[in-house]
C-alpha cells in the first residue's frame, strides 16, 4: 500500500508547487464544462420552459426523448460527434477534432438534455397558482414569467448544477473528442485515467481531490446564487 | 373629465353612478358537469357584496371570471360599461389592474413579506422610494411591519393570509374579490382580517365581492347578498316557484306541488300551471304563536341575509323537516282540518322569504330556528 501513501504525498507536494502542469489540465477542465453548460443552458433552459408552459402537438414525443437522451452514454456522445468531425465526416474541413472546441461540442450535447429535462420538472413542479397570483398582481405576460422562472429558480439551478456535475466528470467523450493532449485538451479526467495507466498515482490522486472539490465548489455556489429562502 | 371617446377603455374614471362591474349572461361549464350560469350582476362601485352558498355552489368560479383568470365561455364583463373579456390582453391586463383576487390558498412568492407586498407594485413599474412608502405603510396596517423582511415562507397560515391581503390591498384596487378570505384561518385571524377589509375598503371606497359559507359573516360584512346555488345566483329570483296542478276541491281550488305539499289557493286557474308565491306574502312567526292563515307550514331557517330594505331569508318548509316534536304536535294536520295547512308527510320546500328589517329585528329569528310560515289563499297565484 505503500505506492497509495506515496501518491498522496507526491499530490500534496503537486498541489502546493502547481508542477506537471496541474493546474492547466484544471483549467482545461474548467474551461471546456463553464462554456458547454453556457452553451447547454442558452438553449436547454428556454426550451425547458417552454416544454413545461406551452401546449404543443408532439410535446409528449420531445419529452419522451429528452428523458431517454438522459442516459446517453458519453461514448456514443463522442462517437457521434467524432464521426461528424474527422476528416472523412461532413463537418471535417473545420479541423475541429482533438480541439477544446470538439470537446464543448460533445459536452455540450451530453449537457442540453439534463438542463432542459430537469428545467422542465423544474417548471411543472412549482406551484400552480403562481401565474394566477402574478396575473391578479396586473403582472404582463412576460413579468408572469420572470416570477414564474423566479419561484422555479432552485429547480433551474440545481438542472445546471446536476449538468456541470455529469459534463466535469465525464472521461468518455473528452478522450475520444479530445484526444488527452497535454496543455490542450487534457481534462481532469482524462489525465487520471491516464496517469493511473501509467502507475503515476500522485498527479492522478491530486486531480481527484481537486475535481472533488471542483464539484462541492459548483454545489455551494449555486445553493448560495438561489438566495436565502427556506 | 376625460373624453369618453378618446379616453383609454379601461383606465378612464368613471363616468357615471352605474355599475362599476356588470356581467351579462355569465356561463362556464366544466368536464365535470359543473355548469355556472349568471344571467345578470351588476356590482356598484363603493359597495360590500358576500356571495354566499354552499361548497361548490360556484362562488369560485364566479370570483375567478370576474378576476378573468377564468375566461367565460360565454357572456361578457363590463367594466365601466365597456367590456373586458374579449381578445385584446391589453385591455384584460389593464382590468387586472383594477380588480384583483385573493385566492383562498394565498401563494406567496419564495422572498420577503416585504418583496411579495411589493409585486404588484412592481409589476406597475412604481419608483422604488414610493413601493418602499407603500408597503411598509400597508405592512403597518395588517401588522406585519415586524416581519417585512422574512422569507414569506415562513409565516403562518392567518399571517400569509394577512400578507396577501396586503399585497392585493397596497395596489389600491378599484374592487377587490376575496375568495373565502377567512375560510382557512383561526377565528382571531378572520376577524383582524374583517377589520382591515372594513376600514380599508371604507376609506378609500372599494367595491369589495368576498365569498363565503358562513352566512353569519355574509350578513355582518355585506350591503348585499348574493346567494348561488348549484352555479346559479338566486339574489335576483326572490319569488318562490313551483310547477304543480291546479285542482277543484270541496274547500275550492287547491294546489298539488311538484314539492309534495298541497296549497290552498283562490286561483281561477285550473290544471297544471307555474305556482308562484312572492317571498314578501309570506309572513313568519316563531312558535308558539301558531298564524291564522289558509295555509301555515312549519320550516327551519337555512341562511339570512340583508337584502336592501329587507332581511331575505332562505327556509325548508314541510311538517318533517327538522320541525321537533312539540312542532310536530302543533302542526299536525289532523288537530286544525277546518283551516287546514294541508300538508302532506314527507312533503318539503324551499322558500325564499322578504321580511321588513324592522319586523325581523322584533321576531329575534335565527338559522336554525323553526318557525311558522303562512301564506294566504291570495297568495298562490298561477303564473
Amino acid at each position: 500500500m505503500d505506492y497509495l501513501y506515496n501518491g498522496f504525498q507526491e499530490a500534496v507536494r503537486l498541489l502546493y508547487t502547481g508542477e506537471s502542469g496541474v493546474y492547466t489540465i484544471v483549467g482545461v477542465s474548467v474551461f471546456v464544462a463553464v462554456s458547454a453548460i453556457l452553451l447547454a443552458s442558452v438553449m436547454g433552459l428556454p426550451a425547458g420552459y417552454l416544454l413545461a408552459t406551452r401546449r404543443f402537438r408532439g410535446q409528449r414525443l420531445v419529452t419522451t426523448v429528452l428523458n431517454t437522451m438522459l442516459a446517453m452514454p458519453t461514448v456514443v456522445i463522442g462517437l457521434f460527434v467524432y464521426s461528424m468531425i474527422s476528416r472523412r465526416g461532413p463537418l471535417g474541413f473545420m479541423e475541429l477534432l482533438y480541439t477544446p472546441q470538439a470537446m464543448i461540442i460533445g459536452e455540450t450535447i451530453l449537457a442540453l438534455p439534463i438542463v432542459a429535462a430537469f428545467t422542465l420538472s423544474a417548471f411543472r413542479a412549482v406551484d400552480s397558482r403562481i401565474t394566477e397570483t402574478a396575473l391578479t398582481l396586473g403582472a404582463t405576460t412576460a413579468q408572469t414569467a420572470r416570477t414564474l422562472i423566479s419561484e422555479a429558480r432552485f429547480g433551474i439551478m440545481a438542472a445546471v448544477v446536476a449538468a456541470f456535475g455529469r459534463v466535469i466528470a465525464e472521461v468518455g467523450a473528452a478522450m475520444m473528442l479530445g484526444g488527452n493532449i497535454k496543455g490542450s485538451t487534457r481534462t481532469m479526467t482524462t489525465a487520471i485515467a491516464l496517469e493511473s495507466n501509467k502507475g503515476e498515482f500522485g498527479l492522478a490522486i491530486a486531480l481527484g481531490i481537486i475535481l472533488l472539490l471542483t464539484a462541492f465548489g459548483a454545489n455551494i455556489l449555486f445553493h448560495w446564487l438561489q438566495g436565502f429562502d427556506d | 373629465m376625460a373624453d369618453p371617446i378618446t379616453a383609454d377603455p379601461v383606465t378612464a374614471g368613471p363616468m357615471t353612478a352605474g355599475p362599476i362591474i356588470v356581467g351579462e349572461h355569465l356561463a362556464h361549464r366544466y368536464g365535470s358537469g359543473f355548469h355556472l350560469h349568471v344571467e345578470n350582476l351588476a356590482l356598484y362601485a363603493g359597495r360590500t357584496y358576500a356571495v354566499y352558498g354552499a361548497n361548490g355552489s360556484g362562488k369560485s368560479t364566479l370570483l375567478n371570471i370576474l378576476a378573468l383568470l377564468t375566461l367565460p365561455q360565454e357572456g361578457r364583463i363590463l367594466f365601466e360599461g365597456r367590456p373586458v373579456n374579449g381578445a385584446d390582453p391589453g385591455r384584460s391586463r389593464q382590468y387586472r389592474r383594477r380588480v384583483t383576487l385573493l385566492m383562498q390558498h394565498v401563494y406567496l412568492f419564495r422572498s420577503t413579506v416585504f418583496e411579495n407586498v411589493a409585486s404588484g407594485l412592481r409589476f406597475r413599474g412604481m419608483a422604488k422610494e414610493a413601493i418602499e412608502e407603500h408597503v411598509t405603510g400597508m405592512l403597518d396596517k395588517v401588522g406585519l411591519r415586524q416581519f417585512a423582511h422574512r422569507p414569506a415562507h415562513s409565516l403562518s397560515g392567518g399571517e400569509a393570509q394577512r400578507a396577501g391581503l396586503a399585497r392585493a390591498l397596497v395596489t389600491d384596487p378599484d374592487v377587490l374579490l376575496l375568495d373565502e378570505p377567512t375560510a382557512s384561518v383561526d377565528a382571531a385571524h378572520g376577524k383582524q382580517i374583517e377589520a382591515i377589509l372594513a376600514e380599508t375598503c371604507r376609506q378609500r371606497r372599494m367595491t369589495v365581492v368576498l365569498s363565503t359559507h358562513q352566512y353569519d359573516q355574509a350578513y355582518r360584512i355585506a350591503d348585499e347578498v348574493l346567494i348561488m346555488r348549484d352555479g346559479r345566483m338566486l339574489e335576483k329570483e326572490p319569488e318562490n316557484v313551483f310547477k304543480g296542478r291546479i285542482e277543484e276541491s270541496a274547500d275550492g281550488p287547491v294546489v298539488h306541488l311538484d314539492g309534495g305539499v298541497t296549497l290552498r289557493s283562490d286561483t281561477t286557474a285550473r290544471g297544471p300551471a307555474h305556482i308562484v308565491i312572492s317571498s314578501r306574502d309570506i309572513r313568519l312567526a316563531r312558535p308558539p304563536n301558531k298564524p291564522d292563515a289558509a295555509n301555515t307550514l312549519v320550516g327551519v331557517v337555512t341562511a339570512a341575509a340583508v337584502d336592501g330594505d329587507r332581511i331575505r331569508l332562505g327556509l325548508d318548509a314541510g311538517p318533517r323537516l327538522d320541525a321537533g316534536p312539540h312542532l310536530d304536535a302543533e302542526a299536525d294536520p289532523g288537530s286544525d282540518a277546518a283551516s287546514g295547512p294541508h300538508l302532506d308527510v314527507e312533503a318539503g320546500l324551499r322558500l325564499t322569504v322578504h321580511v321588513a328589517r324592522g319586523s325581523f329585528a322584533g321576531m329575534g329569528i335565527n338559522v336554525g330556528d323553526t318557525v311558522y310560515a303562512a301564506i294566504d289563499a291570495s297568495a298562490v297565484r298561477a303564473s
